[in-house]
């Protein structure tokens, strides 16, 4: 990646907590314009992460910069170009939604003729109509959506956001990722954390990250071919296959893991091949010749909780049961 | 517009946001502006300066010779003695104190006469149960007073007494008058003849009748006055001074004359008494008497005057000469409302102002705001000036109505300037969000901050100056008073609105100073929870 694309890199850092290991030799690079979606169960060190990348906390070990400068040394023309939505609603229930926009775009020193981008992100969110509400009045979801727009007032090229679909239901969180698919279409950079793995499939890039430590980072599809090892391919067929057919369709040169029978007691078999496109033709072929009827056969996505719960097993060390 | 720079737009989002957060809660603010207001308009109703009343219970020997007067006495003691009727019984009266029927026990001494007699002080012995040591104080105070009214009840009778006696002294002085008028007609008489060259035999047996009526009048008269006026001239010259006949305006009267007292008086009366019986058939031995009868007469007036001008004196004056009368200097005397109403809004003013400073940054930390703060383009200077700016107009906007209320609803005086007391007032804010700050940075929970902040205002209560003048503490505890803005408040406020003082600039510059150092303590504080962990 040219440095010029990378916004964020991020060099073996660690944080430490009372001598707790917070975080621990995290890198990696984020490019320019992209989404970045950082994946992990709660308590893994995302948020952690993000308010290093953002100032907040100071790195025990390692380096990091942020738009090409260290966070902890961020000037106020710097932060001017970041938005950060924290995880939880940090507006005030006292003020309208329009007061609570309008307070978010002066702590950032927007001039006070402002009105057109405030009500530009009222429609982005879909708060118009509630611009008079009370925050205290607000449901969950209008709540994550002020915070979103009060992130966006003044126009920021990296956007930080910690969890914002957490506690929102499926639909709302569908509309949020394609607000950020308009951010980053308009230019913006996405640091997304998310405890909801299925929403990796947005991003661009997604990180994993599981007791403070960052397994990869990769493409959606290149965590798939992490997980298991390559492109799975399901293939529907009449009759129950013989162990012996199981043995030789593991044993084709580009398939790369045990052939395994069909989940839920479907007739059929599950293979993980090198290239899916390459493999089907292949497939069919093979199974001709062996006389095997097939009713189907397709590539098959797995859903990124059985990706991550496949990663976490094959990242997990094997606990040592040789005791005594 | 544009041009504005954004440091001040980052300061005016602190200003609207805590302003609009303020006027959505109406009920708050009703409270703040009421709620002081009908605290002083209820104390200045309800609040009575007047001493307190005490129910009496005295308990008399009932074979005490002074038992049946101690009722009527008691009765008409004082207004701040309740009497509750006596006993003899103190076991009895004491349980009345215990259950709160009665404040006071007085035990009549027995036989005060007796005591007396044995030149001993003769005792009231007071029992109470007070635990306010104001109240103690109060008792001890009643007890003298009232004893002291009691002492001065005797002496005006044993005065009053004397001065009935002296009636029939006079009585006497114009018998002896009489007699003296008589013997001097008669010599007259005896030296007209004398003159004509008749027979001067002058009825010596009559003159000697007359002599004899004047020596005896005299010699009663001596028996009659001169304890009354060994009495008059101790009162003379041991309560004044000076004797009575100083205040004899009579310019005829010689010094040595004025100088002598009643008992002189008497013996010169006496001595020339005894020369008239010395008399012989010549003018010139009758003009002799003559002279002396005029002396006698003469001495006589002065022992009458004197005798008159003491029965004239209210027996209540001449035991009590003295009275002290205070006239106050000051402008005007304010009733303990209008004494109160100044430092009631420096000491309501102070608690709002560090309480909402206080509770203000805790806040933006439970809210999570904080967090945003750190992120964005946001100095803590600039974060802590648009506070301190918007909780300095709140608590000018406070500060009017207060004043408006006090002044111009409660009739509470305003003798100084508006603009003196305008500065107070904003400087007293300014300080006082320096302790609030301070507060809410060293706080990690509201229940916290609203403890300091309460500690505070107790401490504003006893160590500032509200209830207790400063110049009853001990200095060094004194000292603590320095650190209370409210101090200085409450002297600049009261000087200048019950004295009609000009601005106390010490007083303000030390408040200022004061403010300022909680002002940079505050920011630094802040800077260094927003810089990174």
């Amino acid at each position: 990646m040219n440095n010029n694309d990378t916004i964020i890199h991020v060099d073996n850092l660690s944080v430490e907590f009372n001598k707790t290991k917070v975080v621990q030799e995290v890198s990696f690079e984020i490019p320019r314009g992209a989404i970045f979606g950082f994946i992990g169960p709660s308590g893994s060190g995302k948020t952690t992460t993000v308010r290093m990348l953002t100032g907040f906390y100071q790195p025990t070990t390692g380096e990091m910069t942020v738009l090409g400068h260290s966070p902890t040394q961020f000037t106020a023309k710097t932060r001017q170009k970041i938005g950060y939505m924290p995880q939880q609603f940090a507006l005030y229930p006292e003020l309208t939604v329009w007061e609570n926009l309008q307070f978010a775009a002066s702590i950032y020193g927007m001039p006070f003729k402002r009105d057109v981008r405030l009500n530009e992100l009222l429609e982005f969110v879909e708060l118009s109509e509630d611009r008079n509400k009370l925050g205290r009045n607000l449901s969950g979801g209008m709540k994550r959506r002020l915070s979103l727009a009060a992130t966006l007032v003044h126009r920021p090229e990296l956007i930080f956001l910690d969890e914002p679909t957490a506690g929102i239901d499926p639909v709302l969180r569908r509309k949020f990722w394609d607000h950020f698919k308009t951010l980053q279409d308009d230019g913006c950079t996405l640091f997304v954390t998310t405890q909801y793995v299925g929403e990796a499939a947005y991003c661009d890039y997604v990180g994993v990250m599981i007791q403070g430590r960052l397994l990869m980072v990769e493409t959606p599809q290149g965590l798939r071919q992490q997980a298991y090892g390559g492109e799975v391919v399901d293939m529907h067929i009449k009759q129950r296959l013989l162990h012996k057919d199981l043995i030789a369709l593991s044993d084709l040169p580009f398939v790369q893991a045990e052939a395994t029978e069909l989940p839920d007691d479907r007739l059929g078999v599950r293979l993980v091949v090198n290239d899916a496109s390459h493999a089907i033709p292949t497939l069919l072929k093979w199974c001709e010749h062996e006389y095997i009827t097939v009713e189907s056969i397709e590539e098959y996505h797995p859903p990124f909780d059985d990706v991550f719960v496949e990663l976490v097993k094959k990242h997990t060390p094997p606990k040592d049961v040789s005791h005594g | 517009m544009a041009n504005i720079p954004s440091s001040v737009i980052r300061v005016s989002a602190f200003l609207r946001k805590e302003i609009f957060e303020i006027m959505r809660q109406p009920m708050l603010l009703l409270t703040l502006v009421l709620g002081p207001f009908l605290i002083l308009l209820f104390f200045g109703i309800g609040y009575r300066n007047e001493p307190l009343t005490l129910r009496t219970v005295f308990v008399v020997d009932k074979d005490s010779p002074i038992a049946k007067n101690v009722e009527e006495q008691a009765s008409s003691l004082g207004a701040q003695l309740q009497f509750e009727g006596i006993t003899d019984d103190l076991d009895q009266a004491r349980q009345r104190l215990q259950n709160n029927e009665i404040d006071l026990i007085t035990i009549v001494p027995n036989d005060p006469y007796q005591n007396l007699l044995m030149s001993q002080q003769s005792v009231f012995s007071l029992y109470h149960q007070e635990i306010d040591p104001f109240r103690t104080q109060y008792v001890d105070v009643f007890g003298r007073v009232y004893i002291d009214e009691i002492n001065r009840r005797v002496l005006r009778r044993i005065t009053t007494a004397g001065q009935t006696d002296l009636v029939d002294v006079q009585k006497k002085l114009d018998a002896a008058h009489s007699s003296i008028e008589s013997l001097r007609d008669l010599y007259e008489l005896c030296l007209r003849k004398l003159d004509d060259g008749e027979n001067s035999d002058c009825n010596r047996e009559v003159v000697q009748n007359h002599i004899q009526d004047i020596d005896e009048d005299l010699d009663t008269l001596e028996l009659t006055v001169t304890e009354k006026a060994r009495l008059v001239d101790a009162i003379n010259e041991g309560v004044m001074d000076e004797p009575l006949s100083e205040l004899d305006l009579d310019s005829s009267t010689s010094e040595t004359e004025t100088e002598a007292n009643l008992e002189t008086t008497l013996v010169d009366l006496v001595q020339k008494t005894n020369e008239l019986s010395d008399l012989n058939e010549t003018t010139t031995q009758y003009d002799e008497q003559l002279i002396l009868l005029k002396d006698l007469e003469v001495d006589l007036n002065r022992l009458e005057t004197k005798i008159i001008r003491f029965i004239d004196i209210d027996a209540r004056v001449l035991i009590t000469p003295f009275r002290a009368e205070t006239t106050s200097l000051a402008a005007v005397i304010p009733s303990p409302a209008d004494f109160f109403a100044p430092a009631v809004i420096v000491l309501l003013l102070q608690h709002l102002t560090v309480t909402f400073a206080a509770l203000s940054m805790v806040r933006e930390r439970q809210l999570g705001t904080m967090e945003l703060f750190y992120v964005a383009p946001l100095s803590a200077f600039e974060t802590l000036l648009g506070k301190y700016l918007s909780y300095l107009l709140f608590g000018g906007v406070l500060a009017i109505i207060l004043l408006i209320l006090v002044v111009f609803g409660m009739g509470v005086p305003m003798l100084g300037s508006w603009l003196s007391v305008g500065l107070t007032l904003l400087t007293l804010v300014f300080t006082s969000l320096g302790v609030g700050f301070v507060i809410s940075l060293i706080s990690k929970t509201d229940t916290q901050a609203v403890q300091y902040s309460m500690i505070v205002l107790l401490t504003s209560v006893f160590f500032a100056g509200f209830i207790l003048s400063l110049e009853v503490l001990w200095e060094p505890v004194r000292l603590i008073s320095k650190f209370l803005p409210a101090t200085y408040g409450i002297i600049l406020m009261r000087g200048i609105m019950l004295q009609g003082s000009a601005l106390m600039l010490d007083q303000l510059t030390q408040l200022f100073i004061f403010g300022l150092i909680l002002f940079i303590l505050s920011w630094w504080m802040l800077r260094r929870s927003m810089a990174y962990v």
